[in-house]
């Protein structure tokens, strides 16, 4: 039976290429848009995972994660070295990492800080976050280790020396003060793949006279702080000892409690495309329903034909069902791989435009659609059956 | 042995309204027999076939063969029944449109719960001289050689009772002959019981025995 409900399908595409496509189309637009948005909000998630705490200038929470955290738009300012060091003395902390910004090289932001980067372990996660695969981490002044992308892109190697500008943009004001690259980092799929990683003294050097200057053994300022705190209990404990100091120059926030407010916006969107999406599922669930009933009334001769043959009406019935079955589990699998694919050319554009790396492996949310549809569509079908059942088929013969 | 007695086939139509479609005497036709069935338009020939064939449940009456009261089985064991017993020719050839002209006579003897290898389909097949059309599709088949092929089709299952319901209507005086041949060579054959029905005298004067339908108003 299934070989014939196959056939019935298979050697007839015009018949039902168009129903297919049908199909198809009102899977995909659903499985793309919930790919994008769940994508996108797993590409946040795994940005904002090595910050579970930052500290900065006093100001917009959201300019100080998208400054740190995304690597993009200006730092709102910077803070005293000493926020540091009062952070490290709090004892609540496991780990606390200056974080310098102000210069790029070809577009391609610095972030001035200490060697502990390279041990700092992202919570949750056994291994180091930012590794180097060639060369090896800063050890001294005027050395540099290059974010993935960063060596992609500009073509770097270990060995090379560069010089830095002022600003973010490609073609910033030169500092009189060279780089060079003695590593490059493993691919962390967030926005320091496209870091360079140097020394904070190196910022505060290039910047005399920027503000961020320190000089001997003075130390510089900062632009943020990278910190671990021991547990949640310490966590909780930092931030409530940093609202308590209303006077002191910097905030500190939990960048994750940023990104939930980010969520809200963009989930109002996604909810309005996940609408619509699921509009269009359920108006091709009934065109489908329809189409498949027409089919039913213009095959009757095929159906009394069998029923002539010695197939009970069961039987005739089990096929139709068969085929119906055949047809949409055949649309919804390729409407999955059109609203996958969509998605993957999307990441893929979204990726060179924007620091976030959209996470392109499918989601268990996108299987959703072909199973309503192939579920509701199954289902549905037995209508049509039901109508045709009670159609006398002697006339067809 | 084929038992028909009092048939009465009465269809509903609108407002309270019945249309008799068969008002049949009692006959009985022994195996190895072959009848004609004759009668205008609208005396029932097909409805006839269709009761027999246990598509239709007639109002009234009874239908038994080789002992089994047909008009007492359930929808799914008269399929059972008409799967292995019946062999049905109709006026149009009705192949699958989908399924290979072999794979059309496969499915046939598939439903009657017999086996049909290539070789037995390319044999019948040459029987009626069609040797070579096992793998073409009905679209590429002229009328006359798609009724042959519906003609293996019916006769592939091996039946008990072979209908035949104009047979030749829509065919041309050449593969009329050629049908008609086919069908009374194979009942002679096989020792089936063959009804078959036409409005034409050349059919009907073929056929010794003939039972002849009247055209009745409700």
């Amino acid at each position: 039976m299934l070989r014939l409900a196959f056939l019935s399908l298979w050697r007839r595409p015009l018949r039902y290429g168009l129903l297919l496509l049908l199909t198809a189309v009102a899977c995909a637009l659903p499985v793309f848009v919930i790919q994008l948005a769940g994508g996108l909000y797993q590409g946040l998630n795994r940005a904002a995972a090595p910050f579970p705490i930052l500290a900065g200038a006093k100001g917009s929470p959201y300019q100080l994660v998208l400054n740190t955290v995304f690597l993009r738009d200006r730092p709102i300012g910077n803070i005293p070295y000493g926020e540091v060091e009062t952070l490290r003395q709090s004892g609540k902390a496991s780990q606390v990492l200056p974080l310098a910004f102000g210069d790029s090289y070809r577009g391609f932001r610095l972030c001035g800080t200490e060697k502990e980067i390279f041990s700092y372990e992202v919570p949750g996660e056994p291994h180091p976050w930012l590794v180097p695969v060639q060369g090896r981490s800063f050890a001294g002044p005027g050395e540099a280790v290059l974010g993935a992308e960063t060596a992609k892109l500009t073509g770097l190697k270990v060995g090379d020396v560069f010089q830095s500008s002022h600003g973010f943009i490609a073609k910033g004001k030169a500092h009189n003060h060279p780089y060079r690259v003695v590593g490059i980092l493993a691919p962390v799929q967030g926005p320091y793949d496209k870091a360079i990683l140097v020394p904070l003294e190196d910022i505060w050097e290039a910047h005399g006279g920027h503000g961020t200057v320190g000089h001997g053994d003075e130390k510089g300022d900062v632009t943020a702080v990278l910190v671990r705190p021991k547990g949640y209990g310490e966590a909780m404990q930092l931030l409530a000892a940093w609202q308590r100091k209303k006077g002191g120059p910097s905030q500190l926030l939990f960048p994750a409690q940023s990104l939930i407010a980010l969520y809200g916006m963009v989930g109002q969107s996604r909810q309005f495309w996940m609408m619509i999406s699921l509009g269009l599922l359920g108006a091709a669930v009934l065109v489908t329903l329809l189409a498949l009933y027409w089919d039913g009334t213009s095959r009757m001769e095929e159906w009394a034909l069998l029923r002539a043959l010695g197939a009970s009406r069961r039987r005739t019935q089990a096929l139709l069902l068969l085929e119906q079955f055949l047809l949409l589990l055949l649309g919804s699998t390729l409407g999955w791989l059109l609203g996958w694919g969509g998605s993957l050319l999307a990441a893929a554009g979204i990726g060179q435009q924007a620091a976030v790396q959209m996470s392109r492996a499918p989601l268990w949310q996108g299987f959703l659609a072909p199973l309503l549809l192939l579920g509701a569509g199954t289902l549905g079908g037995v209508v049509p059956l039901w109508l045709l059942r009670k159609k006398d088929i002697a006339p067809y013969l | 042995m084929l038992v028909v007695e009092d048939l009465i086939c009465e269809y509903p139509e609108g407002e309270g309204r019945t249309v008799r479609g068969l008002t049949l005497p009692s006959f009985r036709l022994q195996d190895g027999e072959a009848w004609g069935v004759e009668g205008p338009s609208g005396s029932g020939k097909t409805t006839l076939f269709h009761c027999l064939a246990g598509l239709l449940s007639p109002t009234r009456g009874r239908i038994a063969i080789d002992g089994v009261e047909l008009t007492g089985l359930t929808e799914p064991e008269r399929a059972q029944w008409r799967g292995a017993n019946l062999g049905y020719v109709f006026q149009e050839p009705k192949l699958l449109p989908f399924l290979t002209v072999a794979e059309n006579i496969r499915l046939s003897a598939r439903l009657a719960g017999k086996e049909a290898s290539a070789r037995r389909i390319r044999d019948l097949l040459a029987e009626v001289d069609l040797p070579d059309c096992g793998d073409r599709f009905p679209r590429q088949l002229s009328g006359g050689e798609r009724q042959r092929v519906a003609f293996i089709r019916a006769i592939v299952r091996e039946p008990r009772l072979l209908l035949a319901d104009e047979p030749t209507a829509s065919l041309d005086v050449r593969n009329s002959r050629r049908i008609l041949d086919l069908l009374l060579a194979y009942q002679a054959r096989s020792g089936c019981m063959l009804l078959c029905a036409s409005h034409d005298p050349a059919v009907q004067e073929r056929f010794a025995r003939k039972l002849e339908l009247r055209k009745e108003e409700a």
